[in-house]
């Protein structure tokens, strides 16, 4: 099973690779970091991307009605979703 | 660097690279928005084939690219029937698929099929739906911005790469399917703002070029 720690590892690393984004700024994501809404890169567009990339690294499936803006608002909340998802 | 070239075939342009003497790569590209956001990285692909003695076609699949046919009129066996004629007029040794591109890659007479990432309709035909989930727009005739017929999205949904005789498969290291090699890189199709990786357009055409010799030899 993963652990919290490589779970956060990996929703950061799908972040960057996704958005393109630089490994100072990833790593300065904390909880509260905002994303959907917040973060200009996460636009419609690169919701599904991410989405798709987060279930190819962790061999986990989300449903369409899973997916608002709750669980894309922080990245402590999006964290928790996929640990909630991986560990089931 | 080895200049890209328009190379004329009964289906319009095709663009090509390095020597048309010795041998030839299909090259079938990732599908819809997928197939921007890899572009450079494949002709930085097809530039380091052509370093190796090796030419490569990129044709547009019907609807897609530059192809000059509306995707509302494209039907699933027109990509196989395009991909079957650039395989009669170019000759190809070897086809080489990059995701989606892997739905369309079969063809008779080609002495191996080697896919990047390749993948399932099914996924392909949901991210679609997620991108028009998010982008929370009422136009329902447009499945992400592309005008396709629902019977053209059930195959595409219903479509998988097909097993083949002889297929090497190569994904990212990242990837948690099977593959005949993992390589590092990134996983371009799924950026935001396109991107280019050097490094792996290297390693992805080397890999290729070793195999093809083998499928020639053997």
């Amino acid at each position: 099973m993963k652990t919290l720690e490589s779970i956060e590892d990996t929703v950061r690393s799908v972040l960057r690779d996704v958005l393109g984004i630089s490994r100072d700024r990833a790593d300065a994501f904390g909880p509260e970091t905002g994303l959907f809404g917040e973060l200009p890169e996460l636009d419609s567009m690169a919701v599904a991307g991410l989405l798709t990339e987060m279930e190819d690294r962790l061999g986990i499936m989300i449903d369409d009605d899973e997916i608002d803006a709750d669980m894309l608002g922080t990245f402590g909340a999006l964290v928790d979703f996929a640990g909630r998802k991986a560990r089931k | 660097m080895t200049a890209l070239f328009a190379r004329p075939t009964s289906r319009g342009d095709v663009l090509s690279c390095g020597p048309q003497g010795g041998p030839q790569i299909l090259v079938i590209q990732p599908l819809f928005e997928e197939a921007n956001r890899c572009r450079r990285t494949i002709a930085l692909f097809m530039r380091t084939l052509a370093e190796l003695g090796i030419g490569s076609a990129l044709p547009d699949l019907s609807g897609t690219g530059e192809s000059g046919i509306p995707l509302s009129g494209v039907k699933l066996e027109d990509w196989h029937a395009a991909v079957t004629s650039w395989v009669e007029e170019l000759k190809p040794a070897v086809i080489a698929s990059f995701r989606g591109g892997a739905l369309a890659d079969t063809a008779q007479g080609i002495a191996g099929h080697w896919r990047f990432a390749p993948e399932t309709g099914a996924r392909i035909i949901r991210d679609l739906e997620r991108t028009r989930l998010a982008s929370a727009t009422e136009d329902t005739e447009l499945l992400a911005g592309h005008a396709m017929t629902p019977a053209f999205v059930e195959a595409l949904r219903q479509a998988s790469p097909a097993p083949l005789a002889r297929v090497r498969t190569v994904r990212l290291e990242t990837d948690a399917l099977d593959a005949d090699r993992k390589v590092a890189g990134t996983s371009l199709w799924r950026r935001a703002e396109p991107g280019e990786d050097a490094d792996l357009a290297k390693v992805l055409a080397c890999d290729l070029a070793e195999w093809a010799r083998q499928c020639a030899a053997s």
